[in-house]
C-alpha cells in the first residue's frame, strides 16, 4: 500500500515533537531560579505505526508528543520535610538559649556571679571596719545591684517568655495560612486531574508549601487515590501535623490560640467555647497560649513528645521546666499531682533556678538557714543580729512587691515586720515562745522570687539598721554577724549542688551545654537538610548545560525535519511537475 | 550522580559560608584574646573560667584583708614598742633613780613631774587610733582606753584582785584631820610628824567610788566588809583599826577615796584569795585621764537605773578571714596589754610621791616657840632642824620603800606586755607568710585562667592566615565556575 503526502506527515510529526520538546526547554530554563520547582520533560513517543501486511513489516509514521511529566523523588520530599522539623526545632531552640546566655553572661564582669562576689567582698571590707558608715552604705549598695540584676534578669526572661509566646501565635498563624494555601492548591489540583493529567506546577507549588510547613511542625504527607471506574481520576492530597488531621484534601483543621490563666472562656472563629487554661509554672507570665482546634474545640497537645519543628523548640523554651513545677492540677485534690510540660530547660527551669538561688539566700542571709532549713554552723541571720543603735536585726532581703504595698512594718525600734511571718504554736494552740517571752515565728520565703526580691528599704535609708554584732554591748566594731555573713559563700551545703558558685557555676552549666547542643544539631541539621535538598535538587534540580544539549539536539531535529519536508517537495515537484513530461 | 546548577551554588553558599564563620571565630578569637565568647562555645572552658575569676577575686580580697590587718597591727606594734622600749624603760629608770637617795628633793619632784609626762604619754599610746578607730579597745573601737574627755555615768564595776596585786609598803599620813574616834580635828593640826605603818593595800582603779545615803562606799568584796575611811583619818592605815571586824562580823578592809587604796591588815593580806576575788563598785563621773571601764572592765552601765546594760569584755578578739575559713586575729586588748593594774600602779606612784609633804618650817618655829616647848635661839632651831630631818627621813624611807616596790612591778608589767607584743608579732609573721601565699596564689590562679580561657595567639593567627586563605579560594573558585554553563558558547 502506498499513500501519497505520506512523508509531509512524518516530518511534521517531527517538527512539532521537536518544537514541544523546546518548549519544555524553555519552561525549564525560564524556571531554573524557581524555588522548588522540579524540572519537566516531554513524554514523547513514535506514533502508531502502519502495517504493510504480508509480513513485510510496518512503517513508521513519525513521533508524538503525548504529556509532560515532571521529575520528583517523593522520598527524597519525605525525608526532607523530617529533617526540616528537627532544623527547626533546634534553629529556635538555639536562638532562644543564646539571648538566656546573654542574661545569663557571667564571662563578662556583670553578671550575677560577679554581683554576688562583689557582696561578699563589700562584706569582707565591712568585717575589717564594720562600724564604719561608708563600708556599710557600700554593702547595702552592692546588695541592692545584686538584687537588682537578679530581677533585671529574670524580667528579661519574662520579656522573652512573653515574646517566645507571641512567636507561637505567630506560627500558629503560619501554620494556619500554609494549611489554607495548600488546600486550595490541592483543590485545584484535584480539578487539573480529572481528566488524567499532571498538574506539575502546581504540584511543585504544594510540595514547597509543605516545604515551609515542615518547618514549623512535623509533618505526614500522604496523597490517596480514590479513583474508581466512574470517577477515573481522583487523588486526594492530606497533611498531618504531629498525628493530627490538618489539610484533609480541601478542609482545613485551622488551629487557634487560648490564653492560659485569663478569667474567660475563649470563643474561637471556628465558633467552639474553649476555657482559659491554668499556667503551668508559678513564674509563667498570664496570657500564654494553648493550641487548640477550631472548629472541634479539641486540644493540640504542645506537650506531645513526637511534636518536632519550631513550634516544639518555642513550646519547649517557654515551657521547659525540667520536670519540675509547683502547679497542682486542682490545688484542692493533691492526689492528681501538678501539671507537667516538658522536660526541655527553657525559660521556666531558668526562673526557678533563680528563686531557688534567691529564696535560700535570703533565707541565709535573714535567717542563717541553709536550702534544707538547717542553721549555717557560725552564722547569725540578720533577724537575730544587733544594728548599730543596739536593735534588732529586720529582714536583709525580702520581696519587693510588698514594701510598695506597705506590708513592711520596719519601725525605729527595729522590730520585724509581720511580713511573711508564720506564728509557731504549741499543740495546745498556745502561742509557742522563746526565751524573751516573744511568740516564735518562721518565715515563709515562698512568695519572694527573682522578680520581687529587693533589699529591705530601711537600710537603704539608713546603712547603720545593718545588722553586724550578735551582741549589742559588744561595741562599734564587733563583726560575728558579718563574719558569718561571708561563711555563707563558702558553706558547701548551702545549696543540694554545693555553695553558692557551685549553684551558679551549675545553672550556667547547664545552658551552655545545651545551648551547644542546640547549636551543634542547628548546624548538623542544616547540612542535613542541605545535603538532602542537594539530593532532591540532583534529581528534579534544571542543569542549564543539560538543557542546552536538549535545547541543540532538538534544534538540530527541526532543522532535520525542516530539510526533510524540502527534500520531499522536492520529489513531489519532481513526480508531479516533470515526471512523464519529456 | 547528577549535578545541576542550584546544587553547585547551594553548596559553594554553604562552603563560603562554613569558611567566614571560621574566618569570623578566629578574627574574634584574636580580637579578644580569648577562647571563648559565650560559656556554650565551650561549656568546660567556661566553667572553669568562672572559677578561677573566683578564685582570683577572693585573692585578691583575702590581700586586702590581709593588708588592711598588717596596717592595724603595724600600728599596734609601734605602740606596744613605744610603750615597752621607751616609756617603761624611762619610768623605770626615773624610778630607780628616784628610789636613790643621792637626789634632792627638787630633783625628786622633777622626776616625779618627768614620770607624769611618760604616764601621758602612755596614755596617748594606749589611746593609739588607725584609721580613727582605738586599736587596743577590742570591737568598741569608739572607745579610748585612757579617757580622753569627763564621761558622766554610772556604771557598777568588777575588778578582780589577787593575792600578787597585793602591794606591801608604807604608808605616809600628815595633815590628820580626823582623830581614832572619828571626830574632826579643828583646827587640823599640821606639824605633827608623819604616822607611818607597814601596810597592805590594793590600788583600785578609781578613786572616789560613789558612797551610799548613809556614807559607806559601794564597794562589796564578799567574805569582807568594807570600810571609808579618808586619808586624812589617823584610823586609815593603823594596823589595829585594821584587825577589828567590821559591821557584819567580817574582816575589815580599808577604802580610802582620795587614792582608791584598799587597806588591809597583815592577816587578811596573808589570807586574801590566789585565785582572785571579784572586787565590785559603782562610780558615777569619771575624768579625763582615767581609764574606760567599757573597754577594761565587765561593768553595768546604771545611769538609767530601769534599764541597766551589762558589757563585758569577753570575746573582743577582732578576727579578719585571710583565708576561706581561716581567721586571724587583728588586735590585743588593753587590758591585756597595758593593764588597769599597771596604770593603777603607775598613778598612784606619782600621786603618791607628790603628796608627801613636811612641815612647814615657819610653823614648826612657832609652834616650839609657843607653849609647851617655848623653845627660843639655838634649842629652837635644833628642834625644828631635827622635826625636819625626821621627816625628810621618813619621806625618803616611804619614798625608797615604794619606788623600790615600783621596780619590780614596773617589770612585771613591761614582761606582761612584752607576752602580747611577742604575741602580735608572731600573727604578723604568719599575716605576712599569708599575704607572699596569697601574692602566690593569685598568680597562679591568673596563669591558670590564662592557660584555660586565652587565645593561642602564634596559633590563632596562624589557623586564621589559613582560614582566611580558604575563604578566599572559595570565593575566586565559585565566581569563577559559577559564571559559565554551555549557553556561554552557543554561537
Amino acid at each position: 500500500m502506498k499513500v501519497s503526502f505520506y512523508e509531509y506527515n512524518v516530518a511534521m510529526s517531527g517538527l512539532f515533537t521537536a518544537r514541544a520538546n523546546l518548549n519544555v526547554i524553555s519552561h525549564n530554563v525560564a524556571n531554573a531560579g524557581l524555588p522548588g520547582y522540579s524540572r519537566q520533560y516531554a513524554l514523547q513517543k513514535a506514533s502508531r505505526p502502519l502495517s504493510l501486511g504480508n509480513g513485510r513489516g510496518m512503517y513508521g509514521t513519525g513521533s508524538e508528543v503525548y504529556g509532560v511529566a515532571q521529575i520528583r523523588d517523593v522520598y527524597l520530599d519525605r525525608k526532607y520535610w523530617q529533617q526540616k522539623a528537627v532544623l527547626g526545632e533546634y534553629a529556635a531552640k538555639n536562638t532562644h538559649l543564646s539571648l538566656v546566655e546573654t542574661v545569663f553572661n557571667d564571662l563578662s564582669e556583670t553578671g550575677v556571679r560577679s554581683s554576688f562576689l562583689d557582696f561578699f567582698n563589700r562584706l569582707q571590707d565591712l568585717s575589717t571596719t564594720s562600724q564604719d558608715a561608708t563600708y556599710r552604705t557600700n554593702v547595702i549598695t552592692a546588695a541592692e545591684t545584686l538584687a537588682e540584676l537578679i530581677r533585671t534578669n529574670a524580667e528579661a526572661l519574662q520579656k522573652q517568655q512573653r515574646d517566645i509566646n507571641q512567636e507561637i501565635s505567630g506560627v500558629v498563624q503560619r501554620v494556619n495560612s500554609l494549611g489554607t494555601q495548600i488546600a486550595s492548591i490541592s483543590q485545584q489540583i484535584h480539578q487539573y486531574e480529572a481528566d488524567g493529567s499532571v498538574a506539575n506546577d502546581l504540584r511543585d507549588q504544594r510540595a514547597l508549601l509543605v516545604d515551609q510547613l515542615s518547618e514549623y511542625v512535623n509533618v505526614d504527607v500522604e496523597e490517596y487515590d480514590y479513583s474508581t471506574e466512574n470517577i477515573p481520576y481522583d487523588k486526594r492530597f492530606t497533611v498531618m501535623i504531629n498525628g493530627y488531621d490538618f489539610v484533609n484534601h480541601t478542609n482545613v483543621n485551622q488551629l487557634t490560640c487560648v490564653p492560659r490563666d485569663y478569667p474567660n472562656s475563649v470563643s474561637t472563629t471556628g465558633g467552639s467555647v474553649i476555657p482559659s487554661g491554668q499556667k503551668r509554672n508559678d513564674m509563667d507570665v498570664p496570657g500564654l497560649f494553648d493550641i487548640y482546634f477550631a472548629d472541634s474545640g479539641s486540644s493540640f497537645d504542645i506537650y506531645s513528645t513526637t511534636l518536632k519543628g519550631t513550634l516544639k523548640g518555642l513550646v519547649d523554651m517557654r515551657d521547659g521546666n525540667n520536670g519540675f513545677t509547683t502547679m497542682p492540677v486542682n490545688a484542692s485534690d493533691p492526689s492528681m499531682g501538678n501539671y507537667t510540660t516538658t522536660n526541655y530547660k527553657g525559660i521556666p527551669f531558668y526562673m526557678n533556678k533563680l528563686n531557688i538561688m534567691v529564696r535560700t539566700f535570703a533565707r541565709a542571709m535573714n535567717e542563717g538557714l541553709d536550702v534544707n532549713g538547717n542553721p549555717i554552723p557560725d552564722v547569725t541571720g540578720h533577724l537575730y543580729g544587733y544594728d548599730f543603735y543596739g536593735k534588732t536585726g529586720t529582714q536583709l532581703f525580702f520581696s519587693y512587691s510588698s514594701a510598695s504595698n506597705g506590708a513592711l512594718q520596719v519601725n525605729g525600734t527595729g522590730t520585724v515586720s509581720d511580713f511573711n511571718k508564720i506564728w509557731q504554736y504549741n499543740d495546745d494552740g498556745s502561742p509557742k515562745l522563746d526565751a524573751d517571752g516573744n511568740q516564735m515565728f518562721t518565715l515563709d520565703y515562698s512568695t519572694l522570687n527573682c522578680l520581687n526580691i529587693a533589699v529591705n528599704p530601711h537600710l537603704t535609708q539608713d546603712p547603720r539598721l545593718l545588722a553586724c554584732s550578735s551582741d549589742p554591748t559588744k561595741g562599734e566594731s564587733a563583726n560575728d554577724v558579718i563574719l558569718g555573713f561571708v561563711k555563707i559563700n563558702s558553706y558547701p551545703s548551702l545549696f543540694k549542688e554545693g555553695k553558692l558558685l557551685d549553684f551558679i557555676i551549675g545553672t550556667t552549666d547547664h545552658l551552655s551545654i545545651d545551648r551547644m547542643q542546640a547549636n551543634n544539631f542547628e548546624e548538623s541539621y542544616y547540612e542535613i537538610t542541605m545535603a538532602t535538598d542537594n539530593q532532591r535538587l540532583s534529581v528534579s534540580g534544571v542543569d542549564i548545560n543539560e538543557e542546552m544539549m536538549a535545547m541543540i539536539k532538538y534544534n538540530q531535529m527541526y532543522q532535520a525535519c525542516a530539510k526533510l519536508v524540502n527534500v520531499i517537495n522536492n520529489i513531489y515537484d519532481t513526480m508531479i511537475n516533470r515526471l512523464g513530461l519529456g | 550522580m547528577r549535578i545541576t546548577n542550584a546544587m553547585m551554588s547551594n553548596t559553594t553558599l554553604v562552603n563560603i559560608n562554613r569558611n567566614m564563620r571560621n574566618l569570623d571565630k578566629l578574627t574574634q578569637q584574636i580580637e579578644s584574646t580569648k577562647k571563648i565568647r559565650v560559656p556554650s562555645d565551650d561549656p568546660i572552658v567556661a566553667s572553669r573560667a568562672l572559677k578561677f575569676r573566683t578564685s582570683i577575686a577572693e585573692t585578691e580580697q583575702f590581700q586586702r584583708n590581709v593588708q588592711n590587718g598588717l596596717a592595724w597591727m603595724n600600728v599596734s606594734e609601734s605602740s606596744f614598742t613605744n610603750i615597752i622600749t621607751n616609756l617603761l624603760k624611762q619610768f623605770r629608770e626615773d624610778c630607780e633613780k628616784a628610789a636613790n637617795g643621792t637626789q634632792t628633793s627638787q630633783d625628786k619632784m622633777a622626776t616625779v613631774a618627768e614620770m607624769r609626762e611618760l604616764l601621758d604619754q602612755i596614755g596617748l599610746e594606749m589611746n593609739q587610733t588607725y584609721a580613727g578607730r582605738y586599736v587596743f579597745s577590742g570591737f568598741r573601737t569608739d572607745q579610748p582606753p585612757v579617757l580622753s574627755d569627763a564621761v558622766n555615768k554610772t556604771y557598777d564595776i568588777t575588778q578582780n584582785f589577787s593575792l600578787t596585786d597585793i602591794e606591801k609598803t608604807k604608808s605616809y599620813q600628815k595633815n590628820i584631820t580626823y582623830d581614832a574616834n572619828g571626830n574632826a580635828i579643828t583646827p587640823p593640826v599640821l606639824t605633827n610628824e608623819p604616822i607611818m605603818h607597814n601596810v597592805n593595800i590594793l590600788k583600785l582603779a578609781y578613786k572616789n567610788v560613789d558612797t551610799d545615803s548613809s556614807g559607806n562606799p559601794m564597794i562589796s568584796i564578799p567574805g569582807y566588809d568594807v570600810v571609808l575611811r579618808h586619808e586624812s583619818d589617823i584610823r586609815a592605815y593603823d594596823p589595829n583599826e585594821l584587825s577589828k571586824t567590821g559591821p557584819t562580823g567580817q574582816p575589815v578592809i580599808h577604802y580610802i577615796p582620795e587614792t582608791g587604796e584598799l587597806v588591809m591588815s597583815d592577816d587578811v593580806a596573808t589570807n586574801f584569795s590566789a585565785s582572785g576575788t571579784p572586787v565590785t563598785y559603782q562610780k558615777t563621773g569619771f575624768q579625763k585621764g582615767e581609764l574606760n571601764p567599757l573597754v577594761y572592765f565587765t561593768c553595768t552601765d546604771k545611769t538609767d537605773p530601769a534599764n541597766p546594760v551589762t558589757y563585758n569584755m569577753d570575746g573582743q578578739e577582732i578576727q579578719y578571714e585571710f583565708a576561706t575559713n581561716t581567721y586571724v586575729t587583728v588586735n590585743s586588748l588593753s587590758k591585756n596589754v597595758f593593764t588597769d593594774k599597771m596604770y593603777a600602779d603607775l598613778l598612784r606612784i606619782c600621786d603618791f610621791a607628790e603628796s608627801l609633804t613636811i612641815s612647814d618650817p615657819k610653823l614648826l618655829e612657832e609652834k616650839y616657840s609657843n607653849p609647851p616647848h617655848n623653845l627660843k635661839g639655838d634649842d629652837l632651831t635644833k628642834a625644828v632642824d631635827d622635826q625636819l630631818t625626821s621627816e625628810n627621813a621618813k619621806v625618803q624611807s616611804a619614798l625608797y620603800d615604794r619606788f623600790n616596790n615600783m621596780l619590780y612591778l614596773v617589770d612585771r608589767h613591761a614582761d606582761n606586755a612584752m607576752k602580747e607584743q611577742t604575741q602580735m608579732g608572731s600573727r604578723m609573721h604568719r599575716l605576712e607568710l599569708m599575704q607572699s601565699r596569697l601574692e602566690q596564689d593569685e598568680a597562679s590562679y591568673t596563669t591558670l585562667m590564662s592557660n584555660n580561657e586565652d587565645t593561642d595567639l602564634e596559633k590563632a593567627i596562624m589557623m586564621r592566615a589559613t582560614a582566611e586563605m580558604a575563604y578566599q579560594a572559595s570565593l575566586k573558585a565559585s565566581a569563577s565556575i559559577l559564571q559559565l554553563t554551555l549557553a556561554n558558547f552557543i554561537g
